[in-house]
């Protein structure tokens, strides 16, 4: 039986998943402790937080550990920040993350001049063997950002030259979306519904 | 370039009661908060700026307001008012807000707010909100006049300092006249070289989808445009696409 845990530590705005989750008809537990893993099949981390600050949180409450061995069962998909989170390390507070997919979050002020990326972005399928076609846009704020690796299934243009993760997994059972889907009207809440759907 | 310039509501919400704005006019009631937002995401906006009047002497009521429109949006929704202490930030992020807007004037005197926001809550929930002809006291805009204001190396020094990700330009319309935006203002200011994403506002009703092109030539990290709800709702709803042009034009 599929229960939905939705991460809610203090960092990271879980009240948008929430919504979207009650929008779709979805019952979930609230995730604030390792006991509460145990009790759910997937697991979403939300966005919004500063990076240091979540990892300290998760590693107080023992979740860093907990989280790493859901995922090695488990449906996991992170969000913004929790999609960062999934990562080996972050410059935002120049900390270690998860390390549950291979690369590094970079900050946008450092490598593109700029300091966030805010708004709407269409996304593009990664890989030379893709489409072209852009995706439906989706709503994108962050001030750090994941260079493509082997791992990204979608890249967004910041700027003419800079692409950047939109999503990515590890082909099983580990998700991430730089961008909001829950944000991100009704072609967010397809993503939604697929993930809570996986069986 | 993949870019959707963005169209940002304002919604004011005093005693829980929703409110739009027009020019020069006192706001006018709309009606439930909930029901607008529930309408608002029936028709896909883009982002909503809640600003919230009256709380200062009730700010325990802050977080029900906020968490049941997070609850019922299913777009970003950012808040600007009752910002006084960490434990009203730490309420509002905690209730749903994405993002919060602070007034610059008082943010340049005293970052420890903004400071604690971001190291909390990231970069890009935390914006700032600049008045564009009414900063200061002579009612002109003090960016205009890098020699003689001192406040200007606060500001450039706040861009670059990582702690904001918006800035939200207000009243950026020539002052009074409607006669569009005031570029010649924009394009000599410290702005032009800002590091920040930048939202202007100052009367949509006037805005053509040109507007919006033309602010984007202006400034390379332009990103949207802010304006009253007003636009929706003192029209019937089957105008809506043509009082908001550019959410008519992405979903053609």
């Amino acid at each position: 039986m599929t229960t939905i845990g939705v991460l809610d530590v203090g960092i990271g705005n879980s009240l948008s998943i929430v919504g979207s989750l009650s929008r779709l008809g979805c019952l979930y537990k609230r995730v604030t402790s390792p006991e509460d893993l145990q009790t759910v099949t997937h697991l979403i981390i939300p966005g919004v937080g500063h990076m240091s600050s979540l990892m300290s949180t998760l590693q107080f409450t023992g979740l860093d550990t907990e989280i790493r061995k859901f995922a090695q069962h488990h449906y996991l998909l992170g969000i913004c920040l929790g999609f960062q989170l999934l990562f080996d390390f972050s410059e935002e507070g120049s900390v270690p993350c998860l390390g549950l997919l291979p690369g590094r979050v970079l900050s946008l002020a450092t490598h593109a001049q700029f300091s966030t990326n805010v708004g709407y972005r269409t996304i593009f399928p990664n890989g030379p063997a893709s489409p072209s076609t852009p995706l439906a846009p989706f709503y994108f704020t962050h001030s750090f950002f994941v260079p493509p690796t082997l791992e990204t299934t979608h890249i967004s243009l910041i700027s003419h030259s800079l692409p950047i993760a939109a999503s990515a997994t590890n082909g099983s059972n580990i998700f991430g979306y730089q961008f909001h889907p829950e944000l991100s009207h009704s072609h967010g809440r397809i993503l939604i519904s697929n993930f809570i759907n996986l069986k | 370039m993949n870019v959707h310039h963005r169209h940002v509501l304002s919604l004011v919400i005093q005693s829980d009661l929703a409110y739009v704005t027009t020019a020069h006019s006192c706001p006018i009631y709309v009606g439930d908060p909930i029901n607008i937002l529930s309408i608002l995401s029936d028709y896909h906006v883009d982002e909503v700026l809640i600003v919230l009047q009256g709380y200062r002497s009730n700010p325990e009521r802050i977080p029900n307001i906020v968490r049941s429109l997070r609850l019922t949006a299913d777009f970003p929704l950012s808040f600007t008012g009752c910002i006084d202490t960490q434990l009203d930030i730490d309420n509002f992020f905690h209730s749903g807000a994405d993002r919060l807007f602070f007034p610059a004037k008082r943010t340049l005197s005293n970052t420890r707010l903004i400071e604690y926001a971001t190291h909390r809550y990231g970069q890009q929930a935390v914006g700032l909100s600049v008045d564009y002809y009414k900063f200061g006291s002579r009612r002109i805009v003090p960016l205009l006049e890098p020699t003689r204001n001192v406040e200007l190396h606060a500001f450039t020094d706040l861009f670059n300092s990582s702690l904001i990700s918006d800035i939200l330009l207000t009243s950026v319309l020539h002052s009074g006249t409607e006669q569009g935006i005031d570029f010649k203002v924009l394009d000599e200011s410290c702005l032009s070289n800002c590091p920040n994403p930048l939202l202007l506002s100052g009367g949509l009703g006037y805005f053509l989808n040109e507007t919006m092109s033309l602010c984007a030539e202006h400034h390379p990290l332009f990103s949207g445009i802010a304006s009253s709800t007003s636009a929706f709702f003192l029209n019937d709803h089957s105008s809506v696409l043509v009082s908001l042009p550019f959410l008519s034009n992405r979903y053609q």
